[in-house]
C-alpha cells in the first residue's frame, strides 16, 4: 500500500506544480494584456489618472492636450474637423482612432520605459504621464487644405508629403468632426450618408481617372519605349469590338504629349502592349497592394477584383478606370516617387516621440520604401508633367515664378458626375512637396482639383 | 524519551511565531495603507489578530500539556493560510473577517476536542454504514428544506448562520471509504470472477461503492455543486487506487466519470454554461463570463509582485470573499504571493501522505490518504477554476476562504490527519 500513497503522492503533487506553472504563464505571458485589457476598469482608472501625452505638429503647435478638469484629465483638441482622422480621438464609450490609437501606448506611459518613470515619480508623488508627439504635418497647410476642401462643399481629400523623405506634410479628410464633443454627436456622425468619420485620405477607395496614366507612362517607358515614338490617335481606342471613347481626336503624339493633353487613346494602347503581368508588377512598383507601413488604417490601392484582367479591362486600367480604385495616399505617392527620381520613400506621421520633459525617445529616418522606377523614365515623366500645367489639362496649377508638375484626372463613377484629382510636385527641378487632391464628384480635374493643389503648393513652398 | 521529546512541539511554536509576526505584518500594512480604517473596525482588526495568534498557540501549548505527538508541521501551515485569509477579509470586508474569526474559535475548538476525544479514532471504523446514512441524510436534508447560494442548492438555513452540508459529508464519505476498503482491500485486489483474462471483482464486492458514489453523484447533480460531486468522485478514486492499486478501478471510474460529465453537459445547463465559459469568457463577458474574466483581470494587473496589500482592486470581482480568494491573494501579493500560497498547500499534501505511509495500519493509512486527497484534489479545483486553467466549480478555498462550515470542516480534517500521525508517533516510541 505505501508504494500506491507514493504514486497517488506524485499525482497529487504534480497536480499542484501544474497550478504553478500556468500561474506563471497566465502571470508572464498573458499578464499585460490582461493588465491593459480596455475592459479591465483598473487600467480604465489608471488612464483617467494619466496626463496623456500632447501630439505637436511638426513646429511644436499643439495639436491635443489633456486638460484637469474636476479631478479628471479631458482630452482637448484646439484643431477639430480640419485634422481629426488623422488625430482620431480617445473616448471611455468609443474608443480611440487614429494616431490617438495607433500611440496609444506611448501617450498613456505604458511603454516599459515610461511606466518605470513614472513609478519613480510615484514615490515623489508626482502625477504618471505619457509620452509625447511630434507629428510630420503641418497644420497651418493642413488647415488650408481643409478649408478649400469645405469651400467645395463635397467631400474630398488632399495628401502632402516631401518626396525625399516621405514627410506626411497634410492629411486632409472633409467632412470632418469635431473630437470635442464626440459622445454628443456620434449618432449623427454615423447616420449621415457623407461618412464623417471616415479617413478619405488614407482609407478612401476612388478611381484615380487619369493620374493613373503616369503609372502606365512609367511602365511603358521601362519597357521599350524611348518616348520618342509617334502614336495616332483618332478619337477613341478600338478593343475588342469595344470603342473606348477619348474626349477628342489627339493627332499624332508621344507619350510626353500624351500626358500634356491626358490622350486614353495612347495609354489604353500602352496598356494593352504592357499586358496584365507587367501593368499589374509596374502598378506595384508604385506601392500598389502595400500598406506604406503606416500605423494608422490605410485602404490598399486595388488593380482588379481577380487578377485576370480581360483586354477591355486591362486597357480601361491603364487609363484609370474600371476597377481600380486607390486612396489620395497612393497618388500622392506615385507624384512624389516621380518627384523623387523614380525612388518612393516611405511615407510617416510621426517625427518624433519625447519624454514629457522633451527628452528624444524615437526619432524616425527617411527610409526607401521601393524603387518605383529609374531616373531617367522619372524625369521625362517629370518634364511631361510640368508641360501638362504650362500647356495642358493642368494649368489652373500654375504658379508664376516656381514650375509646377502635375497631372489632372477626371475619374467616372457609378455616382454621379466624375470626381475630380489633381496630383504635383513643385518646384520641378527640386522638389520640395508632392501633393494629391481629390474631390468627390467634383467634376473636372483641372477645374477643381487643380486650384486646390496650386494653393497648397504655395503655403508648403512659403 | 530525550530532552527534545519533552519539549516536544517546541518546533511547532517557533514556526507559530514566523506566523504570528506575518500576521501582524499584514495588519499593519493594512493600517498604515489606510485600508482597515475605511470602518470603525479597527480595533477589531487587532483583536481577531491577537485572538488567532492566541489560538493557535493556545493549541499547541494545549497538546503540549496533553503530550500529544503528532506532525509538527501542519498546524503552522495552517495557520499562515488562516491568517492569510482573515488578513484578506479584514482587507475586502472587515464584517466577514469578524465573522471567520468566530468561526475559527470554534473550528479551533473543534481540532482540541478531536485531537484529545478521537485520539482512538479505530472506533469510528465500525460506525460505517451509520455514516453512509447520515451522509445520504445531510446530502439529501438541502435538496428539499436548503436555499440556494451561487447556483447551487447545498447550504440549510439557521437564520444566524447557513450550514453546508456537503462539506461535513466529505468527512463521512472518507471515514466510511477507509472502513470499507480496509476490510474488503484483499477481495477487491484479488477479484474473483475473470473478464478477459482479467480478474473482476463481483457486483457483491463493490456493489456498496457504487452505490456510495452514485449517491454522492445524484445528490450532487440536484443540488447543482459540481465541484463538490468532482471531489467526492476523485476522493473515491484515490482511495480505491491507494487500497487496491488496480488501474483497473481507476479507468473505469474515468470512463464512468467523463460519460458522466458528456452526458451531463447535454442534459443540465448549468454544466454546459460552465463549459462555455471556460472555453471563452469573453463571449459572455457581460453576463456569466464576467466573473472569471474579472479574476484574470486580477491576477493579471498583480504583476510579479503584486500592487501591494491594499493596493489592488480586488473588489471588482463577485464573491471575492469565497470562492475568489485566491484571485485577491495573486493581485496584491502577485505570482510570488500566489506560488507562496500554492506551496504551502503542496507541503501541507505532502506531511499528509508522509502520514499515511507512516501509519502503522490500513484504516489508518486510506483514512489519511483520503483526508489529504481531499484537500489537494479542493485546492486543485478550486484555483485551476479562479485562473481558468478548468472550468469554473465554486468550492472554497480551504483555511483561506470565507465560509463557516469549510473552516470548521477543514480544521476536523487537520484534526483527524493529526490523529494518525500521533497515533504512529505513539506506536514508534512502544
Amino acid at each position: 500500500m505505501r508504494n500506491n500513497i507514493r504514486k497517488l503522492g506524485y499525482l497529487l503533487l504534480s497536480l499542484l506544480l501544474i497550478l504553478i506553472f500556468y500561474l506563471s504563464y497566465i502571470q508572464l505571458e498573458k499578464g499585460s494584456y490582461l493588465a491593459e485589457h480596455p475592459r479591465n476598469k483598473r487600467f480604465i482608472e489608471k488612464i483617467s489618472q494619466t496626463e496623456r501625452g500632447k501630439i505637436y505638429d511638426r513646429n511644436g503647435e499643439i495639436i491635443a492636450e489633456s486638460l484637469l478638469q474636476e479631478n479628471h484629465w479631458k482630452r482637448y483638441y484646439p484643431y477639430q474637423y480640419e485634422i481629426s482622422h488623422l488625430v482620431g480621438y480617445t473616448s471611455d464609450k468609443y474608443g480611440t482612432a487614429g494616431v490617438e490609437a495607433a500611440y496609444n501606448k506611448q501617450l498613456l506611459g505604458l511603454t516599459d520605459r515610461a511606466k518605470f518613470l513614472n513609478f519613480i515619480g510615484k514615490i515623489y508623488n508626482e502625477n504618471p504621464e505619457g509620452e509625447e508627439i511630434f507629428l510630420t504635418i503641418d497644420i497651418k497647410i493642413q488647415r488650408l487644405a481643409a478649408e478649400l476642401l469645405t469651400k467645395t462643399n463635397k467631400p474630398g481629400a488632399v495628401v502632402a508629403l516631401r518626396p525625399s523623405t516621405g514627410e506626411i506634410l497634410v492629411a486632409a479628410s472633409i467632412p470632418g468632426y469635431n473630437p470635442n464633443k464626440l459622445e454628443e454627436t456620434w449618432d449623427e456622425l454615423l447616420n449621415d450618408e457623407n461618412a464623417p468619420l471616415l479617413n478619405r485620405a488614407f482609407q478612401g477607395a476612388y478611381p484615380p481617372g487619369s493620374v493613373m496614366k503616369l503609372v502606365t507612362a512609367a511602365g511603358a517607358l521601362s519597357n521599350g519605349y524611348n518616348g520618342k515614338e509617334k502614336f495616332n490617335c483618332p478619337g477613341y481606342l478600338e478593343v475588342d469590338g469595344f470603342r473606348l471613347l477619348d474626349s477628342e481626336p489627339h493627332g499624332t503624339l508621344n507619350i510626353h504629349d500624351g500626358v500634356v493633353v491626358s490622350c486614353n487613346t495612347i495609354f489604353g494602347k500602352l496598356g494593352l502592349e504592357l499586358g496584365t503581368k507587367e501593368f499589374i508588377e509596374q502598378a506595384e512598383q508604385f506601392g500598389f497592394g502595400s500598406d506604406f507601413g503606416i500605423p494608422l488604417n490605410v485602404r490598399t490601392s486595388t488593380i482588379s477584383k481577380d487578377k485576370n484582367m480581360d483586354t477591355t479591362e486591362l486597357a480601361e486600367a491603364a487609363i484609370g478606370q474600371g476597377e481600380l480604385l486607390v486612396s489620395p495616399l497612393q497618388m500622392a505617392l506615385v507624384a512624389s516617387a516621380i518627384a523623387n527620381q523614380g525612388e518612393m520613400k516611405q511615407p510617416y506621421l510621426v517625427d518624433e516621440i519625447v519624454t514629457s520633459k522633451g527628452k528624444t525617445l524615437h526619432q524616425n529616418k527617411p527610409r526607401t520604401l521601393l524603387q518605383s522606377t529609374d531616373s531617367s523614365t522619372a524625369r521625362y515623366i517629370g518634364e511631361a508633367m510640368v508641360d501638362a500645367v504650362k500647356l495642358g489639362t493642368g494649368k489652373a496649377a500654375r504658379i508664376s515664378d516656381i514650375k509646377v508638375a502635375g497631372k489632372t484626372g477626371t475619374a467616372e463613377n457609378e455616382h454621379g458626375s466624375p470626381h475630380a484629382w489633381f496630383v504635383g510636385f513643385a518646384p520641378a527641378e527640386n522638389p520640395q512637396v508632392a501633393v494629391a487632391v481629390v474631390v468627390e464628384n467634383g467634376g473636372a480635374g483641372g477645374t477643381v482639383a487643380a486650384p486646390i493643389a496650386k494653393q497648397v503648393i504655395l503655403e508648403a513652398l512659403r | 524519551m530525550n530532552s527534545a521529546t519533552a519539549n516536544s512541539r517546541s518546533r511547532e511554536r517557533r514556526l507559530l511565531l514566523y506566523s504570528a509576526l506575518y500576521q501582524c505584518i499584514g495588519l499593519l500594512v493594512l493600517y498604515l495603507g489606510g485600508t482597515s480604517g475605511k470602518l470603525s473596525l479597527g480595533i477589531w482588526a487587532v483583536a481577531i489578530t491577537i485572538g488567532t495568534v492566541l489560538s493557535f498557540m493556545l493549541l499547541s501549548l494545549f497538546w503540549q500539556i496533553k503530550n500529544y505527538k503528532a506532525d509538527m508541521y501542519l498546524l503552522p501551515i495552517t495557520s499562515i493560510l488562516t491568517a492569510t485569509g482573515l488578513i484578506f477579509l479584514l482587507r475586502i470586508e472587515p464584517y466577514f473577517a469578524l465573522r471567520q474569526f468566530a468561526w475559527l474559535l470554534v473550528a479551533a475548538a473543534v481540532l482540541a476536542l478531536v485531537t484529545t476525544a478521537l485520539r482512538n479514532y479505530h472506533v469510528l471504523s465500525d460506525y460505517r454504514y451509520i455514516f453512509a446514512l447520515l451522509g445520504t441524510v445531510a446530502l439529501l436534508l438541502p435538496i428539499f428544506f436548503g436555499i440556494e447560494q451561487g447556483g447551487a442548492r447545498s447550504w440549510l438555513n439557521f437564520s444566524l448562520f447557513q450550514v453546508q452540508t456537503s462539506e461535513f459529508v466529505k468527512i463521512l464519505l472518507v471515514l466510511f471509504l477507509a472502513s470499507y476498503l480496509a476490510e474488503n482491500n484483499r477481495l477487491l485486489t484479488a477479484g474473483s470472477t475473470s473478464f478477459l483474462g482479467m480478474p473482476v471483482p463481483s457486483i457483491r464486492e463493490i456493489g456498496p461503492l457504487v452505490a456510495m458514489w452514485m449517491v454522492a453523484l445524484v445528490l450532487l447533480v440536484f443540488q447543482k455543486d459540481l465541484g463538490t460531486a468532482l471531489i467526492y468522485f476523485c476522493t473515491f478514486l484515490c482511495m480505491v487506487y491507494a487500497a487496491t492499486a488496480r488501474i483497473f478501478y481507476i479507468i473505469n471510474g474515468l470512463i464512468v466519470f467523463l460519460c458522466g460529465g458528456f452526458i451531463s453537459y447535454h442534459i443540465f445547463d448549468h454544466v454546459r454554461e460552465r463549459v462555455d465559459i471556460w472555453i471563452d469568457p469573453w463571449l459572455y463577458f457581460e453576463t456569466v463570463g464576467y466573473q472569471v474574466v474579472q479574476s484574470l483581470f486580477a491576477i493579471g494587473s498583480g504583476g510579479i509582485i503584486g500592487a501591494g496589500l491594499g493596493a489592488g482592486k480586488p473588489g471588482l470581482i463577485p464573491a471575492v470573499h469565497t470562492d475568489f480568494i485566491f484571485a485577491a491573494v495573486v493581485e496584491e501579493m502577485g505570482l510570488v504571493g500566489g506560488i507562496g500560497i500554492i506551496i504551502l498547500f503542496l507541503i501541507f499534501v505532502y506531511r499528509g501522505l508522509k502520514i499515511a505511509i507512516q501509519a502503522k495500519d490500513q484504516f489508518s493509512a486510506l483514512m489519511a490518504v483520503g483526508l489529504t486527497s481531499l484537500m489537494g484534489l479542493q485546492v486543485f479545483i478550486i484555483i485551476a477554476g479562479v485562473i481558468k486553467l478548468l472550468p469554473l466549480t465554486g468550492v472554497t478555498l480551504p483555511y483561506m476562504s470565507y465560509g463557516g462550515s469549510s473552516l470548521v470542516v477543514n480544521f476536523l480534517l487537520l484534526g483527524l490527519l493529526l490523529n494518525v500521525s500521533h497515533k504512529a508517533g505513539t506506536e514508534n516510541e512502544k
